[in-house]
């Protein structure tokens, strides 16, 4: 009994070194997320006013699907950024707060966007949205 | 207690064998200042398979589309690096528009993992050839409508001259005036009413770099919070 056990642990041990760790929808814990990071469900539920949402991801993957309402601000070498700014600025400037989502947990283009709108100060906080684009689900 | 040893052995054994083995690089982080008008950067990671087996590159991830790499030679990006394999990884950054100190990392996967076995970090420092302060000037409705300003300063080894300067929004009247003709100017800005809304002011200027020809900066009235 014990060495099926073992084997058992042995067995689950590789699978886990050699295949990693199950992928899994990210699970946003508030008391968990980083500085400046949002769970979808806070944004939802808890905050009220006027929301932007900002895609920080290629265009191509803004035109197969984004949030509604969103505005497509990134740092691709083929856009413009401050065209993409300028487009954006209405919104940024009338809003409660900034929200900012990239491809997935731990992408740094929601962070690097984020940080970049925080230093034009147009007056609402900005946050990235933990979990990245998979925290709205299936998206077709 | 013998059987605990010998299942302590076991388990040893086993785990030791799936211990990932790993390449040595000289230097993973790397930093580099660029020149105004730089378009890419390139740099390379040299690496040696210093360990007693092989070692496969199964995959790299890029941050961003700004960033690729490749395994050179080729073959190591393809197959197992031996023992005693030497090699280098060249990535490639393309500046766009980044300005100021941008830090980049690739992730090296020797298995399909969710986290990366190893990361080769770049440091790019773009230089920011106008520096205005503030980005943005905030008024908010209600407040008195008193003049604000931009304050622009030129870092470069030569004067670089404000040419033309127009607002999106004449609601926002403004002032420019060189403090140092090519190196400071400052922008004064009087919004005329106290409604909700915004403006951008853009600057051209006699700079021949790419990229560095226009700028902006922006004036908003804000109901108040």
């Amino acid at each position: 009994m014990l060495l099926i056990f073992v084997i058992a642990c042995v067995g689950a041990g590789a699978t886990y070194l050699i295949g990693g760790p199950l992928e899994r929808e990210p699970k946003c814990d508030p008391a968990e997320i980083g500085a400046g990071e949002v769970c979808l469900e806070t944004v939802v539920n808890e905050w009220e006013g006027k929301i932007l949402w900002i895609d920080a991801r290629a265009r191509e993957n803004f035109d197969k699907w984004h949030y509604e309402g969103a505005l497509l601000i990134n740092n691709d070498p083929n856009e413009n950024f401050d065209e993409m700014l300028a487009g954006a600025v209405e919104g940024l400037t009338s809003s409660d707060k900034v929200v900012v989502y990239c491809a997935k947990k731990g992408c740094d283009a929601s962070k690097e966007i984020a940080e970049r709108l925080r230093g034009y100060d147009f007056g609402p906080s900005v946050y990235t949205l933990y979990g990245g684009v998979a925290s709205f689900g299936p998206q077709e | 207690m013998r059987f605990i040893l010998i299942t302590s052995a076991v388990f040893s054994c086993v785990f030791a064998s799936f211990v990932q083995a790993q390449l040595s690089f000289e230097q993973p982080s790397l930093e580099k200042q660029v020149e105004p008008g730089t378009k890419e950067v390139i740099v390379e990671y040299p690496f040696e398979n210093k360990t007693a087996e092989d070692v496969s590159i199964v995959s790299y991830d890029a941050p961003c589309s700004c960033m690729k790499a490749e395994v050179h030679p080729v073959d190591f990006g393809k197959g197992p690096i031996p023992p005693g394999g030497k090699g280098f990884i060249r990535t490639t950054f393309s500046i766009g528009n980044f300005s100021g100190k941008v830090s980049k990392s690739i992730g090296l996967f020797y298995s399909k993992k969710a986290a990366a076995d190893q990361m080769l970090d770049l440091e790019v420092d773009i230089p920011i050839l106008f520096e205005i302060a503030p980005k943005t000037l905030r008024w908010v409705i209600g407040e008195s409508l008193e003049s604000k300003k931009f304050k622009i300063r030129v870092n470069h080894d030569k004067p670089i001259k404000i040419e033309k300067i127009s607002s999106t929004n004449a609601v926002f009247s403004f002032e420019m005036k060189p403090i140092t003709d090519g190196w400071e100017y400052e922008v004064s800005v009087t919004p005329k009413e106290g409604s909700p809304g915004f403006g951008i002011l853009r600057f051209e200027t006699d700079c021949d770099i790419p990229g560095y020809k226009k700028f902006q900066s922006f004036m908003v009235m804000r109901r108040p919070n």
